[in-house]
């Protein structure tokens, strides 16, 4: 059953540096039961990997990437009808083992990393037990004795500390990160030939995603194992990988060495990739996305899959499917145009200009402090308190972004709402036009509300599915009784078309639209009240890079035209670097560090500003940070450490900011920071 | 674990506590005079004044309540009109009866419904499944009314294997036990059914495969330990249930339990017995889903370990 076009030996290919591929792929097709029937959804996918190499297979969300990884592992979900192609380890077609064979096969010559470590291992069993299962499988051990110490070897391979006292614990007991941790040493027990990592990183903060992706390679080297590594993030490519294979809906479109990828990507949408990206160094200059979307898997495309979104397209493109094009020793694409140049971008990425000096200040932020209550028993007795917010201050400017950086469950999300008064303020005052918004109820309190909006990160979630896009959009202008009948379907119409979306979209469904749709109607929504301020609650993690892209830009126009303030909170510092005027880095409930974007991105004074800056993976090789490892995990907001809360992972620690709680201090400029060795 | 330990018996405690005041209620809740009821229309009235003083119901609301508490602490449930002996000694005589039945029935609905909901959900789709979903869907639809007599029509009188009722030895037993237990083994066998198809679905099934395991210690180790915890809860909820409302199966076999006495208490008008049957029943009820939530507490090392 094969699809589209068979790769024909062309110049460059084989590659040559790859005498003996320990892994081949041919022709590899998957084929999913969909309600309009079947629809493959990895389509005719043809690769090699050699032994000790890493391939990275870089792709927006459902291209299907897992869907490959599973295939190899002979691990694909029910609804998958098909497989067909080849898939040969060292000589053996995997495809064709019997199933007694192909289990000794995972977990031993195969291993594989799975995304989400949440999930990843049996709540009810524990990590000792999960472990030492894949050491009796696969090494011959049993003596219990024998298979323990080998359990705790691997533990303290992949970095647990006093790995022996954790062999009892549960999954739920261990964070996110030392989680993750558990599930390699599983994937190491059988010596492995080949890793599949399959976005190993991309449930991780930062800084525990630099950590676990330099044990990755770390184990890789140390082993010669080769590493397929299956990620959507092209500094992570850039960072790890020797080559890279770009899958578009289901295709393989290109095929290079990193390094001549990076130079220059020979398909046009590696080309838009790339210039999607937001880095840390290519400050303000609006990455400019790719319009359109990705067709739906199984939709019936004839010629080039990415005809509807490429500027290149020519009629040519959509009645034929491009074959393998060689363009030089080890670098192939699928593109009929390849060798054409771009043609010069619409609206050339403008650098946005950035208000200087003063300006009026909007709403200030005095000290906030917002406690979650524990309570525990029968009676809900308080039995300690979350401190997720404990002492912030901030001042925004009409027209201008602050983005509130920092790592999950440090407090962001709860400024952003007690700035909203979605939560109330345990303490601190929130000045806004002379009133106290935290002391504000009722009426007064609702005459102000429109003029504070939020989009929140989960599109899909924070909408009704059983309201139509114009109720959503317009919910807000009935119940503020700012416009009704009429008036506000014309509001309605007049919003959408603002958020890039049509007119006639107020009359359908939500789950009709994708992803980066719903986050346009998320800020049609805020928008609606004309609002002064809009926290903007990581309105694109959720999204792919060429939509976060589109998003960012609507929201950068939406600025510039209407002078509104960003809240931007988000744990992406490419993305900060390329909205805010100003950052404030948070960690554990506190502000430790502010200013402009340039003084905090290019002259970080906090460890724990430098330790994030340097954990973002760059494409740019000369733009590399050395790394900064932190040591140990995140303590709880319920029990923070005393003196800086900062002390137990920094590593520039003094034997006095265990006891002192660091002031802050002006390093000049708007540049704040908290920190004892500063000033 | 201590602390929820606690907190689950406390609520207990305080259900208990409502439970016994809407059995007291009970007999000020029923439509009319109870006395008239019990007596009947022709009744003189000196026995009526007698039996009122007899039931205390002359005195105060509050003050029969604190008695009746007082008299519950002592295990006192008062004395049946119809047989006058104590209410307590009536179903001390009555509950092995029920709880034999109840714990045959149970029995008999796990070695039914574990294996076929775990075979049901291994072979997913397949014809096991659609038998075992086929047959678990008339169980549950038979109502025990129809299946005894028709097990009694069966067994007793056309073949004279069992007898046709009363509880006589272990032969006595089958047929009860098998209608009580169908019905339950026809939703256990669902619960267990979907709970595994469930757990097979989850993330860490698919790690277990990628380790190399095979199909039996993927179901065996890492399915079935997680499948276990729903399932566990229903069988409290049924057990609870068992041991008091088998009440249409053991009027249908004459079944010598708590069952067959309330329904001869009601018959008769006996409040007392009503009144201790329908406690009996609901703290049989409480006391085994408490258990349950123990177990279950002490079973997923998530709450264990907090
Ligand atoms: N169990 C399933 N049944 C049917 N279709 C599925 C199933 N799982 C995935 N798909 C479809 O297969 C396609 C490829 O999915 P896949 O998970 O491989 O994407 P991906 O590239 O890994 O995306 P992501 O970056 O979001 O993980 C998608 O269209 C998806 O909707
Ligand atoms: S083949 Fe045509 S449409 Fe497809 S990427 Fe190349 S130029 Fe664009
Ligand atoms: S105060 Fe001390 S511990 Fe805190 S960040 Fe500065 S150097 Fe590190
Ligand atoms: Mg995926």
């Amino acid at each position: 059953m094969a699809i589209g076009v068979i790769p024909e030996p062309s110049p460059g290919w084989p590659l040559s540096g790859i005498s003996e591929p320990l892994l081949e792929v041919c022709d590899l097709t998957v084929r999913v039961v969909r309600p309009e029937g079947t629809a493959a959804v990895v389509a005719g996918l043809d690769f090699r990997i050699a032994r000790g190499e890493t391939l990275a297979l870089l792709g927006e969300s459902g291209c299907g990437k897992s869907m490959t990884a599973l295939a190899l592992m002979r691990l694909l979900p029910p609804a998958v009808v098909a497989v067909t192609g080849q898939v040969r380890l060292a000589g053996a077609d995997l495809l064709r083992l019997p199933e007694r064979a192909m289990r000794r096969v995972r977990g031993g010559q195969v291993a594989m990393i799975f995304q989400e470590p949440q999930t990843a291992l049996n709540p009810v069993l524990t990590v000792g037990a999960q472990v030492a299962e894949a050491v009796r499988r696969h090494t011959g051990r049993h003596g219990a004795r024998a298979v323990r110490e080998r359990v705790v070897e691997l533990l303290g391979e992949v970095g647990i500390p006093a790995p022996r006292e954790r062999l009892g614990d549960y999954p739920h007991q261990l964070s996110g990160g030392m989680k993750q941790r558990v599930v390699i040493a599983m994937a190491l027990a059988g010596r492995p030939q080949l890793l599949i990592a399959d976005e190993p990183t991309t449930a991780l903060d930062v800084t525990i995603q630099a950590e676990i992706l330099a044990l990755i390679v770390g184990l890789q080297r140390r082993h010669a194992m080769a590493l397929l590594l299956i990620t959507h993030d092209l500094g992570i490519v850039a960072e790890t990988a020797d080559r890279l294979a770009v899958m578009y809906a289901g295709r393989l479109v290109e095929e290079a060495p990193c390094a001549a990828f990076f130079a220059g990507p020979a398909h046009p949408y590696g080309r838009r990739l790339l210039a999607s990206r937001p880095s840390l160094d290519r400050r303000a200059a609006a990455p400019a996305g790719i319009p359109g979307r990705v067709p739906p898997p199984g939709a019936s495309v004839v010629g080039c899959r990415f005809a509807e979104r490429c500027d290149l397209a020519a009629p040519a493109c959509r009645s034929a499917e491009p074959a393998w094009h060689p363009v030089a020793a080890g670098h192939r694409v699928r593109c009929h145009r390849w060798a054409e140049a771009d043609p010069p971008p619409a609206d050339a990425a403008a650098r946005r200009p950035r208000p200087a000096g003063e300006t009026e200040v909007l709403l200030r932020v005095d000290g906030l402090v917002v406690h979650f209550p524990i309570r525990r028993g029968l009676l809900g007795r308080e039995a300690g308190r979350v401190r997720a917010v404990d002492g912030v201050s901030l001042t925004l400017h009409p027209g201008r972004t602050l983005a509130l950086v920092g790592e999950s469950g440090c407090g962001k999300t709860t400024v952003g709402r007690a700035l909203v008064r979605l939560v109330a303020p345990t303490a601190g005052a929130l000045w806004y036009r002379g009133r106290d918004l935290a002391r504000l109820g009722g009426r007064e309190l609702r005459a102000l509300r429109k003029d504070l909006q939020i989009v929140f990160q989960d599109p899909y979630g924070a909408m009704n599915p059983r309201l139509r896009v114009g109720d959503i959009v317009g919910e807000g202008l009935r119940t503020m009784g700012l416009a009704s009948g009429r008036a506000a379907r014309c509001r309605v119409a007049e919003l959408l078309e603002q958020v890039g979306l049509a007119a006639e979209d107020a009359r359908r469904w939500p789950h009709a639209f994708s992803g980066g749709q719903r986050q346009r109607i998320g800020i049609a929504r805020a928008l609606a009240p004309e609002p002064r301020l809009i926290v903007c609650d990581e309105p694109t993690s959720a999204l792919d890079v060429s939509v976060q892209a589109q998003i960012l830009g609507l929201l950068a126009r939406l600025q510039r035209e209407r002078a509104i303030a960003y809240l931007f909170i988000s744990h992406d510092l490419s993305v900060v670097a390329q909205m805010a005027d100003e950052v404030a880095v948070m960690y554990l409930g506190r502000i430790v560090e502010r200013g402009t974007v340039d003084e905090v991105l290019d002259r970080p004074r906090h460890p724990y500003t430098r330790a994030l800056l340097s954990a973002v993976p760059v494409v740019e090789v000369a733009a590399r940070r050395p790394a900064i490892r932190l040591a140990g995990e995140r303590p709880s907001p319920a029990r923070p450490p005393a003196g800086c809360r900062f002390h137990p992972r920094c590593p520039e620690a003094l034997a006095v900011c265990g006891r002192t709680d660091p002031p802050e201090v002006c390093l000049g400029g708007r540049h704040w920071v908290s920190c004892l060795r500063a000033g | 674990m201590l602390e929820a330990v606690a907190a689950r018996l406390a609520s207990a405690a305080v259900v208990v506590l409502g439970v016994c005041t809407l059995v007291f209620l009970l007999i000020h809740l029923v439509p009319g005079d109870p006395v008239e009821a019990m007596l009947g229309e022709g009744a003189r009235p000196a026995d009526r004044v007698a039996l009122r003083a007899a039931l205390g119901l002359d005195r105060p609301l509050g003050e029969q309540y604190v008695d009746y508490l007082a008299r519950l602490a002592r295990f006192d449930l008062g004395v049946s009109f119809q047989e006058r002996r104590p209410v307590a000694e009536l179903l001390a005589e009555r509950l092995p009866a029920t709880l034999e039945l109840a714990i045959a029935a149970l029995a008999l609905a796990l070695v039914i419904a574990i294996p076929l909901g775990v075979l049901a959900a291994a072979r997913h789709g397949g014809p096991l499944d659609g038998g075992a979903t086929g047959l678990a869907l008339l169980g549950i639809a038979i109502p025990n009314f129809w299946l005894g007599p028709l097990l009694i029509l069966v067994f007793s009188l056309w073949l004279d294997w069992t007898p046709v009722s009363g509880r006589d030895g272990l032969a006595s037993l089958i047929l009860p036990a098998v209608t009580l237990g169908t019905g339950l083994a026809a939703v256990l066998t669902r619960m267990v059914r979907a709970s595994v198809l469930e757990v097979l679905g989850e993330d860490y099934i698919r790690t277990a495969r990628a380790k190399g395991l095979g199909p039996i210690t993927v179901l065996w180790r890492h399915a079935l330990r997680n499948a276990w915890l729903p399932v566990l809860t229903l069988i409290g909820l049924q057990l609870g249930g068992l041991l008091g409302g088998a009440v249409i199966t053991e009027t249908v076999f004459a079944w010598p339990g708590v069952g067959s006495l309330l329904i001869d208490a009601i018959h008769a008008r006996d409040y007392p017995v009503v009144q201790a049957c329908v406690l009996l029943i609901s703290l049989a009820y409480l006391s085994v889903n408490a258990l349950t939530d123990l177990v279950y507490t002490w079973v997923d090392p998530r709450i264990r370990l907090g």
